[in-house]
């Protein structure tokens, strides 16, 4: 992750972009705990729609690979393939697992 | 009875924008009051952060139904409005037909207490302004889809910016309705 690329694109200081990063993750985390359940219950329509605004947050702060699983995981849902949901809310998962370690290092 | 409105100073004074005086380095500047209508935490502390980087006074509102009291209850004292589209509880849609309908209802109260001042003080010679104010609301959309703007149009708000937002699109939008 270019850290200085992303905050200096949106006229940010590093300090504040990591805060709006530390926000990213508290969020996404919960998004994707509910999202699992949704998809547990087997109800894609909750689970697009948490799809759609994680991918909103991801935009807004230029993350490109959280966007890209973003979009699968609102496109799988709209298709009724929940499984495949299910394998990009894991990447997801691991993915902000590496943002957290970059942030606590 | 024939009257000539002109605005008045004193009895329109809620009717004014509001410009808040603001420290920054420079000393005090003018700064314009913005609420800031967003439910995605991630995007509505970027926007602010943005926003108060650029010298405005930036209150938030977490859904439309938030908007629409905190929009009430300052009397309608922002410059302008920044709308998300999609939030729950009330959308963007709905927000913003409630304070147009705010805005259209507290017009008629005004005037009919203008009317009411000139027949108060017929031998005076001052005369009053039926000055409707309507404080420009700009929608936050997910997708630039065609037609979009007409829709936003449409249902009473005055402009849209697309997602991903930056400082460029921010301020170039408040320049053009401030």
């Amino acid at each position: 992750m270019y850290l200085k690329k992303l905050f200096e694109r949106l006229e940010l200081e590093e300090e504040e972009y990591i805060e709006l990063l530390k926000l990213f993750v508290l969020t996404c985390r919960t998004d994707i705990n509910k999202l699992r359940s949704a998809i547990n219950s087997n109800n894609p329509e909750k689970v697009a729609m948490i799809a759609h605004s994680l991918k909103g947050a991801a935009v807004n702060l230029g993350l490109q690979e959280f966007l890209e699983l973003a979009k699968t995981l609102e496109k799988t849902a709209h298709d009724r393939q929940l499984e495949k949901t299910a394998e990009a809310a894991h990447m997801f998962q691991k993915k902000l697992d590496r943002v957290t370690a970059m942030i606590n290092s | 009875m024939l009257m000539t409105m002109k605005k008045n100073t004193d009895d329109s004074r809620d009717l004014k924008h509001s410009k808040i005086q603001s420290p920054d380095s420079t000393g005090m500047k003018i700064s314009a009051h913005i609420l800031l209508a967003e439910d995605n935490p991630i995007n509505q502390k970027l926007a602010k952060m943005m926003l108060v980087k650029a010298g405005y006074h930036v209150e938030t509102a977490d859904n439309g139904k938030e908007a629409v009291d905190k929009f009430i209850t300052s009397s309608g004292n922002f410059d302008l409005v920044f709308m998300d589209m999609q939030m729950p509880e009330m959308g963007g849609v709905e927000a913003t037909r409630h304070i147009r309908e705010w805005e259209d209802k507290k017009t008629t109260q005004n005037l009919k207490s203008q009317a009411k001042e000139i027949q108060d003080h017929s031998n005076s010679s001052f005369e009053l302004a039926a000055h409707r104010k309507r404080v420009p609301i700009i929608a936050l959309t997910a997708n630039a889809i065609c037609g979009d703007k007409e829709k936003c149009l449409e249902i009473g708000m005055d402009d849209y910016i697309t997602k991903p937002i930056n400082m460029d699109i921010f301020l170039k939008v408040i320049e053009k309705w401030i």
